[in-house]
C-alpha cells in the first residue's frame, strides 16, 4: 500500500510540476487528426523494425505507434503507403510514413489515447483481496512479464500473488481440483472445455504473442524466410533434420501439434495412456525427438543439439540475452498466433477459493492501465514488445 | 484422494497392460543405474576398504570429502557433468549430452560417494584383530583384504544397496543430462515429472507405484545375497 501511495504523490507532484499536461491528453484523444503531412518517407528494409526506425527519427523508441497511425492515415489517401494491422509486423519494401516530431506526438495521444487515463478511474478498491494463486504457463513467468506487472496489482489490491508457472495442461488441472484460484493460459480449446465443463468463469482475452520456428544459423532443412509454417516443417521432415519438441501437453505443443496437422505428412497418432480419447500427433522418424520439458529446456537442448524447434517469441528472446545460438528462421504466419486468456475459478465448485481476487485479477488484468504496461513491456530491452495487448477494453480504445 | 486411488487401481492395469513404451521407460532407468552400480561398486569398494584399513597423510580430508559427496545434492552432480559435456564444455566432443552415457556418468558420480562412504563405515566396524591375527597366520595384505570385506560382506551389500537406491530415485540430474528424450533417455523419474506436469496425475502416480515396486524387488534380490551371508 505504502509504494502506491508513494507513486500517488509522484503524479501529483509532476502534475502540478508541469502544469497538468495530462488533463489536456483526453482533447487529443477526441480529436483525432483525419489527415497527416509526413516530414520524412521511408521503405522497410530488411532487420527493420517500428521501434528501431522510431529511435532513428525521434530518438525514442516508445514513439512507433505514431509512425503506425500516420502510415495508416497516409494509406487512406496514397496505396503507395502501407497499412499495418500489426505493430509487430512489418514487411521489407513498405513504404511507411514520418510525420514531424510535433504531429508524431499528438499522434501517439491519439495511439495510446485510451491508457491516457486520470487517475482517478485507477482508484483502488477498498478491501484487500489476499492470497491469490495463479496458474499459468511457464511462458508468462519466464519472460519476466509477471514480475514487471504483478507488483502493480498487489499494491492496488492488496494483494499477495503466489504464481505457479507450468505447462497449461497441468496449470488447468490446478484450476480443477481447486488448488489456483485464477488460470492464465494459452490453449484456446482447453480453455473452452475447461469453461464448458463447468470448472472456470469469466474467460477473457488478454493478450497475444505469436509463435516461432526456430534452427542453427546453418539451417540445413533450408527453411530460413519461408512464410507457410507448413512447408517448412515439412521441408524439416524431408531432410531429416533434428526437430525438439517439448512434448509435454503444453499450449505450446498443443500448437505444435496442429502445425503438423496442417502438413500432408504421415503422423503417428499416439493414445493417451489414461484418456483413450486424447490423441498426440508426432511426425514419424528418429529426426523428430520429444522431452517432455518446460520451453526453457527445450532451447538448451535445441541449442546443444543445433535442432530445430517451436518457441513462443518471448521465451526465445529472453533466452537471446544469455547467449543462445538459435536464430528465428521462420515467423509471421497466422497459424503461428499465440493468444493467451485469463480465466477465474468456478467458486461454486471449489467454495475455498479466492473468488473475490481473481475477478479483481480479471478486471485488473483486461483494464487498459495493465494493457497499456503489456504492450510496453520488453521494448526497451529487445525493441520490440513480447506481448501484444488484445483485451476487449483495449481493443475497443483503440478503434 | 480420488486422484490416489485410481493412480492405485491404474498402476496395475498399466503394469499389466504390455505397454512396450513403458516397459522401454522401464528397462532404460534398470539398465542406467545398473550400469552406474556397476561403475561406482568396482570403484566404491576398493576406495572405501583402502580407506578404513590404512594409514595415509590426508586421509580425514579424504573421509570428510566423502562423507560431504554422500550428502551431495545429485541436481549439482547433475549441473557439472552437463557443463564439462556442453558443446562448450571441455568434453563436449564426445557427443554424449542427451545421451544414455551421460545419465551414466551422472548417476556413477551420485552413488560412488554412498558406496565408498558406506563400504569404509562396514569395513571399520570388524574387528581390528581379525588383521593382525590373519597377518599372523601368514596371509598376504590382499588374502587379508579379502577376508576382512568378505566378514563385512552385510554392510558391503547395504552400501550398493544405497548407492543403487538414490541413483534410480533421482530425477534432477537426469532431467538435465539425458533431457528425458522419448525412447532415447527418458526413464521413470523423469516420466513421473512430465506426467505430473502434464496434468496426468493417475499416471504419474501409477509410474511412481512401478518404481517403488523395482526398487523393492531390486532390494529383495541383493536382500537374499546378504541372507546368504548368514548362513
Amino acid at each position: 500500500m505504502l509504494s502506491y501511495l508513494q507513486k500517488m504523490v509522484l503524479v501529483v507532484a509532476l502534475l502540478l510540476l508541469t502544469g497538468g499536461p495530462l488533463t489536456s491528453a483526453p482533447t487529443h484523444a477526441q480529436s483525432s487528426p483525419k489527415s497527416v503531412a509526413c516530414e520524412q518517407e521511408v521503405v522497410v528494409q530488411a532487420d527493420d523494425w517500428l521501434s528501431k526506425i522510431a529511435e532513428k527519427a525521434y530518438g525514442d523508441v516508445l514513439t512507433y505507434p505514431a509512425i503506425a497511425e500516420a502510415t495508416n492515415l497516409k494509406n487512406a489517401e496514397d496505396k503507395s503507403f502501407a497499412q499495418i494491422e500489426n505493430y509487430d509486423l512489418i514487411e521489407v519494401g513498405w513504404k511507411l510514413c514520418l510525420p514531424s516530431a510535433a504531429d508524431a506526438q499528438t499522434l501517439l495521444d491519439f495511439a495510446l489515447a485510451a491508457p491516457e487515463i486520470t487517475p482517478s478511474d485507477s482508484a483502488p478498491v477498498t478491501t484487500d483481496v489476499g492470497r491469490l494463486v495463479l496458474a499459468t504457463t511457464t511462458s508468462t513467468e519466464n519472460s519476466g512479464l509477471l514480475a514487471a506487472i504483478l507488483p502493480d496489482f498487489e499494491a492496488k489490491y492488496g494483494a499477495s500473488v503466489e504464481v505457479i508457472a507450468v505447462g497449461t495442461g497441468q496449470a488447468i488441472e490446478l484450476g480443477e481440483n481447486g488448488d489456483a484460484d485464477v488460470v492464465l493460459v494459452h490453449a484456446r480449446d482447453r480453455e473452452d472445455a475447461f469453461v464448458e465443463a463447468g470448472y472456470g468463469v469469466n474467460r477473457q482475452d488478454v493478450m497475444y504473442n505469436d509463435f516461432v520456428i526456430l534452427g542453427p544459423e546453418t539451417d540445413p532443412a533450408g527453411i530460413k524466410g519461408m512464410t507457410d509454417v507448413a512447408a517448412a516443417l515439412t521441408q524439416i521432415a524431408e531432410t531429416n533434420s533434428l526437430f525438439i519438441s517439448r512434448g509435454d501437453d503444453s499450449g505450446t505443443h498443443i500448437k505444435e501439434q496442429t502445425l503438423w496437422q496442417a502438413t500432408s505428412l504421415p503422423l503417428d497418432e499416439v493414445k493417451d495412456l489414461e484418456d483413450a480419447k486424447k490423441i498426440t500427433y508426432k511426425p514419424q522418424g528418429d529426426w523428430y525427438q520429444s522431452i517432455g520439458q518446460g520451453m526453457g529446456a527445450t532451447l538448451t537442448v535445441a541449442d546443444e543439439q543445433q535442432a530445430y524447434t517451436l518457441s513462443d517469441r518471448a521465451t526465445y528472446l529472453a533466452r537471446t540475452l544469455e547467449g543462445i545460438d538459435l536464430v528465428i528462421l521462420v515467423e509471421g504466419d497466422s497459424r503461428l498466433f499465440n493468444p493467451y486468456g485469463v480465466i477465474a475459478v468456478n467458486p461454486e465448485l471449489h467454495p475455498t477459493v479466492n473468488a473475490k481476487g481473481a475477478a479483481a485479477f480479471i478486471d485488473w488484468m483486461t483494464s487498459l492501465e495493465t494493457q497499456q504496461m503489456i504492450s510496453e513491456f520488453g521494448v526497451a530491452e529487445f525493441g520490440q514488445p513480447l506481448f501484444v495487448a488484445d483485451s476487449v477494453a483495449w481493443n475497443a480504445a483503440k478503434q | 484422494m480420488d486422484d490416489l486411488i485410481r493412480g492405485i487401481i491404474q498402476a496395475f492395469e498399466i503394469i499389466f497392460s504390455l505397454n512396450p513404451a513403458l516397459y522401454e521407460v522401464i528397462w532404460l532407468s534398470l539398465s542406467v543405474s545398473g550400469i552406474a552400480l556397476v561403475f561406482s561398486t568396482v570403484l566404491g569398494i576398493p576406495l572405501g576398504a583402502a580407506m578404513a584399513l590404512t594409514r595415509f597423510p590426508g586421509r580425514q580430508l579424504m573421509t570428510a570429502l566423502l562423507y560431504t559427496g554422500m550428502g551431495f545434492p545429485p541436481v549439482v552432480i547433475g549441473l557439472f557433468v552437463y557443463l564439462m559435456l556442453s558443446r562448450s564444455g571441455p568434453a563436449g566432443q564426445l557427443g554424449w549430452l542427451f545421451t544414455p552415457k551421460a545419465m551414466i556418468v551422472a548417476q556413477t558420480i551420485i552413488s560412488f560417494p554412498l558406496v565408498a562412504g558406506f563400504t569404509m563405515a562396514a569395513v571399520m566396524g570388524v574387528d581390528p584383530h581379525l588383521r593382525r591375527q590373519l597377518m599372523s597366520l601368514g596371509a598376504t595384505p590382499w588374502q587379508a583384504t579379502v577376508t576382512i570385506l568378505l566378514e563385512a560382506k552385510i554392510g558391503v551389500i547395504v552400501a550398493i544397496v544405497a548407492g543403487f537406491g538414490a541413483i534410480i530415485s533421482e530425477v534432477g540430474a537426469v532431467m538435465l543430462v539425458g533431457g528425458n528424450i522419448e525412447g532415447k533417455t527418458r526413464v521413470l523419474t523423469t516420466a513421473i515429472v512430465l506426467e505430473t506436469q502434464k496434468g496426468n496425475f493417475d499416471l504419474a502416480i501409477a509410474l511412481g507405484l512401478v518404481l517403488l515396486l523395482l526398487s523393492f524387488l531390486v532390494n529383495v534380490a541383493l536382500l537374499r545375497l546378504q541372507g546368504k551371508a548368514f548362513s
